[in-house]
């Protein structure tokens, strides 16, 4: 019969026991806080009496334990039994007037039947809820995500059987009893899967001194900055569909944290593969906080604020410009190559000299390796050094736009232009009070004059 | 000994073929310098299928059967230089050094020719190695010149040396998503007109429907040429893992004609495959039998963008892969079954076959595809697919209404009339379709 905590599955949905009996005129009622709050009806009372509270507000609700849509719960070997050891035939199935035609599935009842030879099993949501004798030497990947197990030993039970699993999947089962016995063995077990378990951070560390894992799975179990505690050395690290808000410090060579709050980067990052896709990131520094490091090889960072109404040229040239990009070698999904590097960091630096973009960290960088493109650029050179001059020329007036390193010599070549004259019959002088006047030199440049606003009188010699 | 030779012609085919091969020898457990990997004492799939794709040299190395042609040397060049380049025979490699510039008559009339002989030679080499060679396989692009010209020419040329050998094409219909061409449709129609008596089954992958998979289901911004041909590999490895693999359905390239053509000119299957979902959701996504043959029922997970509820269904092969159980798949199929969307045609005696292979799918390392531990793949000729052909046909009449670039063709040496033949076929092959759709005895018929 059940019990307080045990699990139980009623057509597709899955939910905790947290009441057993006597609800308004039913004598036994089951109350269920379903993992799935919007199953709820209620917060836990019924008809003014509050018999429990969930942890979810509206999550509750009260059931017959004689409800006919209860399926009905099973052993791991019974489950393993009734799937892989079935020797159901493929039972005819007819469109019309036609059948299908079915071929190797007596050969796959044969090898599912072998226990001994199997590798890999999956057994999801299967409504299993204790674990039991069974004997699969050889298997490597076992799949026991969505069943209906509460109590950590169960599990134990089940590796300490399968001396060569490697991967285990136990998404989205609660357990309630994770009491660590006094001895254990140690497993071979490389890869872990706990999303939606809800499991606190402290009792996955409990769990994880028993392994040397490669990769861990901690997706979608509500864990805020502060829950997180230091853990091992992994490969892959899983924290997606969690409320982090921050970019945590481990070491690791792949993190997922894929839609969480995450804002800001504090730490020193080490990972070569980072997954940032739908956060909270809001301005460039996130990027600059990223860009110490250097062994970054791989970024998905898309769908988040900062980047709304940016087409996805733009973002790949921010990325690109702002991130350390020694390794960088994908971005969001996309290979990049060398050329393309180049061609958006030079881009990035025309940008920055424009304005657009304020320097990003990486500037220095960029500068080192394009040269300062705000300073001194051609096209704000030619812009500066545009200077207008005034030239009269017996009664006439003209105005001509120069730059003041043309030479004196090039101004009497516009001005011979004009007047149609031959630039040796041409003087040019200015005057520098009232009644002294110099004349400009052919080999000097405009600028050497310093003229600020004087007019230039052109004089004709013979 | 039921062996395949591969041909991939073009950049397009060539790249796809990179893809594959890749994959073909991490499921086979062969490392890219075609020696087994670590701890393994036979290759991974049982001797029968295995030596359908390689061959095995004196010393112990694998040695795909397979051929890469390009009329420009860069696509090949890559091959030589890359991670994989010790796989491959030098031989196997061949690359012309003008090439085709986007135009079919190029690839089949004069560049083409130039090298035809040279390729047929070293596919006759290839094949004398084989003790009983079952067909071959093709992958090329419809858009491009090399792959739709010398595509259709070695077709052609592979019907006169090998007669009756089964000749199947993996061929990528094109997109404006990923163009590089405005003659993209003339090539699409001439290659479809030359090809169509002489391949006997198709494959066509839609460049936009893989795009979109891409976007989608992968959650890549910018998808490029290399996402697209990563996630196209997955798919061609799994319909012709039970040629190399164990596997009780389509067990040779036979057939698939026989299961899935009922008239020689309809032999456009279109192909689904799940699960296709990036990485961040693996954890998040249910991946039961259930689930996955759902999704091929969907039109976001079809290899070409077209609406089989419009249509009608004349033959389907659902192909299981890794680990399944016989009652889940009895289950989904009856699920599917009860769909209103899935009307077979009245003509045909059978309609769905269900076959498994016992390997399950591998992930590349560094794709954005989560990996997997089983598979689906929907092979189904329905009518609906005659809407890519109606597309592509009106693209082409736009621009033949007014002739443009016509003269680019005509200047390779081909007859202006080749076009208007050819758009007339490809209205027969619409028409076609139309009539096997329409049912032999109408129920509402009365007399």
């Amino acid at each position: 019969m059940y019990r307080i905590n045990d699990r139980l599955q009623l057509d597709d949905q899955l939910g905790t026991i947290r009441y057993i009996g006597r609800v308004g005129s039913w004598d036994v009622a089951l109350g269920i806080e379903w993992d799935d709050a919007s199953r709820g009806k209620n917060n836990g009372s019924v008809g003014g009496v509050t018999y429990f509270i969930p942890k979810i507000p509206n999550s509750v609700s009260f059931i017959k334990p004689t409800n006919k849509k209860i399926l009905p719960r099973w052993t791991m070997e019974e489950g393993l039994n009734h799937l892989y050891g079935s020797k159901d035939e493929f039972e005819d199935i007819s469109f019309g007037n036609k059948h299908s035609e079915n071929f190797g599935f007596e050969k796959l009842n044969r090898i599912n039947a072998n226990f001994s030879q199997l590798m890999s099993i999956s057994l999801d949501k299967r409504c299993i809820y204790t674990s039991s004798v069974i004997h699969l030497p050889k298997l490597k990947v076992l799949d026991l995500s969505y069943n209906l197990f509460t109590d950590i030993s169960d599990i134990w039970h089940v590796l300490d059987q399968l001396p060569q699993l490697t991967e285990l999947n136990l998404n989205g089962n609660r357990f309630s009893n994770i009491e660590e016995p006094v001895v254990y063995k140690k497993h071979n077990l490389q890869v872990l899967k706990l999303a939606d378990t809800q499991m606190k951070f402290q009792e996955v560390k409990s769990l994880l001194v028993r392994f040397q894992l490669k990769e861990l799975v901690l997706a979608g179990n509500n864990y805020t900055n502060e829950d997180l505690e230091s853990l091992p050395k992994l490969d892959n690290l899983d924290l997606s569909y969690n409320k982090l808000t921050e970019v945590p410090d481990y070491d690791v060579k792949s993190m997922n944290l894929s839609n969480n709050n995450i804002s800001s980067a504090p730490g020193n990052y080490i990972m070569e593969d980072l997954d940032l896709r739908i956060n909270s990131i809001d301005s460039w520094t996130f990027l600059d906080s990223l860009y110490e490091n250097s062994k970054l090889v791989s970024v998905r960072i898309n769908n988040n604020p900062i980047f709304d109404g940016m087409d996805e040229e733009e973002i790949t040239v921010n990325l690109i410009s702002r991130l350390n990009c020694d390794k960088l070698v994908k971005i969001n999904g996309s290979k990049i190559s060398p050329e393309e590097i180049k061609n958006a960091e030079l881009y990035f630096v025309s940008k920055v000299g424009q304005g657009v973009y304020e320097k990003p960290k990486k500037w220095d960088t960029l500068v080192t390796k394009y040269g300062d493109k705000t300073v001194s650029n051609k096209f704000n050179d030619f812009y500066y050094k545009k200077t207008k001059v005034r030239i009269r020329y017996e009664a006439e007036i003209f105005e001509k736009t120069v730059l003041s390193d043309y030479s004196i010599l090039k101004v009497k070549g516009i001005v011979s232009s004009i007047i149609n004259k031959p630039v040796f019959q041409i003087m040019l002088y200015y005057y520098l009070n009232n009644d002294y006047q110099e004349e400009l030199e052919d080999i000097l440049r405009l600028e050497d004059y310093n003229l600020s606003g004087e007019d230039l009188y052109v004089k004709l010699v013979s | 000994m039921r062996e395949v030779v591969s041909i991939n012609v073009g950049q397009a085919g060539c790249q796809i073929g990179n893809a594959c091969w890749e994959l073909y020898s991490q499921e086979h457990g062969i490392r890219p310098d075609g020696f087994l990997q670590e701890g393994l004492d036979k290759p991974k799939g049982g001797e029968e299928g295995f030596s359908t794709f390689f061959s095995e040299t004196g010393s112990g190395k694998y040695v795909p059967r397979a051929l890469y042609v390009d009329l420009e040397p860069n696509v090949i060049d890559e091959v030589k230089t890359g991670k994989y380049s010790e796989l491959f025979h030098p031989e196997q490699l061949i690359s012309g050094k003008e090439d085709a510039a986007n135009n079919y008559a190029r690839g089949h009339y004069t560049i083409g020719r130039e090298i035809l002989d040279d390729v047929t030679d070293r596919i006759r080499r290839m094949t004398d190695q084989c003790d009983g060679l079952q067909g071959f396989l093709f992958t090329h692009s419809l858009g491009g010149g090399t792959g739709s010209g010398f595509g259709s020419l070695l077709l052609e040329q592979l019907s006169i040396d090998y007669g009756k050998k089964s000749k199947l094409e993996f061929a990528v219909y094109p997109a404006p998503q990923v163009s590089t061409s405005v003659v993209e449709p003339y090539n699409t129609v001439l290659t479809t007109h030359t090809t169509l008596e002489h391949a006997d089954c198709t494959f066509m992958v839609d460049n936009e429907a893989i795009y979109d998979m891409c976007r989608k289901n992968l959650d890549i911004a910018r998808p490029s040429f290399s996402s697209l041909n990563s996630l196209i590999a997955q798919v061609v490895s799994s319909v012709t893992a039970s040629l190399r693999f164990d596997g009780s359905l389509n067990v040779d390239l036979n057939e698939f004609q026989t299961n899935l053509v009922p008239y020689p000119r309809i032999h456009f299957p279109l192909v689904s495959y799940a699960p296709v979902f990036s990485k961040n959701r693996a954890n998040h996504e249910s991946n039961s039998v259930g689930e996955i043959t759902a999704s091929c029922f969907e039109p976001g997970n079809q290899m070409v963008k077209c609406d089989p509820r419009q249509g009608k269904y004349m033959a389907n092969c659902l192909l299981y892969r890794g680990d399944v159980v016989t009652r889940d798949v009895q289950n989904a199929v009856a699920q599917a079954k009860s769909k209103k969307s899935v009307q077979l045609v009245d003509w045909c005696p059978t309609g769905f076959k269900i076959g498994i292979c016992y390997e399950p799918p591998t992930a590349i390392q560094g794709s954005e595809l989560a990996s997997a531990n089983r598979a689906v793949c929907m092979l189904s000729n329905t009518t609906a697919i005659a809407e890519a052909w109606r597309r592509i046909d009106k693209k082409f009449d736009l621009m033949y209404s007014k002739r443009a670039f016509v003269h680019w063709y005509v200047g390779e040496g081909m007859e202006e009339g080749e076009f208007t033949e050819a758009r007339e076929d490809l209205a027969a092959l619409e028409r076609d379709y139309i009539e096997v759709g329409t049912d032999s005895f109408p129920e509402e018929e009365e007399y």
